[in-house]
């Protein structure tokens, strides 16, 4: 297992994890979603190639109500 | 009578933009937009909690809106920026509005912090509305970054106090060559109105709808208010004077 942090919380993940993968066990849809990945931006077209690592923090983003 | 408001070279069809903060349900929501008639609907962008079940706002959001997402929760230009981006990432097209808020008991925007938010993003394509204290000075900064707008507070968020900046935001419309959006603490249709019937292009209101008892009726009611206010203007709104003037002859008269 590796350990990473996933919006701000520890986590334990399979290694070879992808950002693709991640995404789509935390939510059922991922059009509306985006991702950093220690701080940086991760656009869709590079979510399968994007494989986390030990140390990672990654942050998934949607929209919701505001004004 | 064509009177189109024009965004970036964009035909927005309504001059009321409304948010989507603080309804009771997302039915209501989804009702008050449809009354509103807006065109810009705004959202925020947060984190997704596991379990959560995302992209449920998108679903009850009416179609054919243009989605404006907002920077809420960003304290200073670097913040706006990710967030923006993050936005832009999540699918939301190039509307933004900018808020670089620091201080969260009058959530008064960081006029310095947005003009440099809207400069960076501005460069990198984005349609930049921002949120900002009606100052003139820092009204022409923001134009000069490259605003498509200006969105001046008309009283803190969610107070309802109407147009407090009144004065300022007349000075603005008056020099500033760009549309201008009140947005922020407009609490009735009348303060709507007189928005536009001082020459704003259009109001932004979220909390005077969705804490409405009847949001989209209340909906209705700004958006009426946001036409008359614009019929107003465009019809040249009378002088106050000092002196009465009759109304009917004073000649005449039956004694």
């Amino acid at each position: 297992m590796i350990a990473i942090r996933i919006n701000g919380k520890n986590s334990d993940v399979s290694p070879g994890l992808t950002v693709d993968a991640l995404v789509r066990c935390r939510t059922i849809r991922p059009k509306s979603v985006a991702v950093a990945l220690n701080g940086s931006v991760v656009v869709p077209d590079q979510w399968k190639r994007t494989i986390l690592r030990d140390g990672d923090a990654v942050e998934i983003f949607s929209f919701f109500y505001g004004g | 009578m064509k009177d189109p408001l024009i965004i970036a070279g964009r035909r927005i069809r309504s001059r009321f933009l409304i948010g989507t903060g603080k309804f009771p349900s997302d039915a209501v929501m989804r009702r008050s937009i449809e009354a509103s008639g807006a065109h810009i609907v705004t959202v925020a962008l947060r984190r997704v909690d596991a379990g959560a079940g995302t992209g449920n706002i998108l679903e009850h959001i009416p179609p054919g809106r243009i989605l404006m997402p907002n920077t809420s929760g960003a304290r200073d230009a670097s913040e706006a920026v990710r967030i923006a981006r993050l936005a832009r990432a999540a699918g939301a097209g190039d509307w933004i509005k900018i808020e670089a808020i620091p201080d969260n008991r009058h959530l008064l925007p960081d006029n310095a912090e947005t003009i440099k938010a809207t400069e960076i993003l501005a460069r990198e394509g984005f349609i930049v509305m921002p949120y900002f204290n009606p100052d003139l000075a820092d009204a022409r900064r923001l134009r000069d970054a490259g605003a498509a707008s200006l969105m001046p507070l008309g009283a803190p968020i969610g107070t309802n106090k109407g147009l407090c900046t009144r004065e300022l935001v007349r000075i603005i419309v008056d020099e500033v060559d760009l549309p201008v959006i009140v947005d922020a603490g407009l609490g009735r249709p009348s303060h709507a109105a007189e928005a536009m019937e001082l020459g704003a292009a259009a109001v932004l209101v979220n909390t005077a709808v969705a804490g409405a008892a009847d949001p989209a009726r209340m909906a209705e009611a700004f958006a009426l208010a946001v036409k008359s206010g614009r019929l107003a203007y465009l019809a040249g709104v009378c002088p106050v004077r000092e002196e009465a003037e009759a109304s009917s002859p004073l000649t005449g008269f039956l004694r």
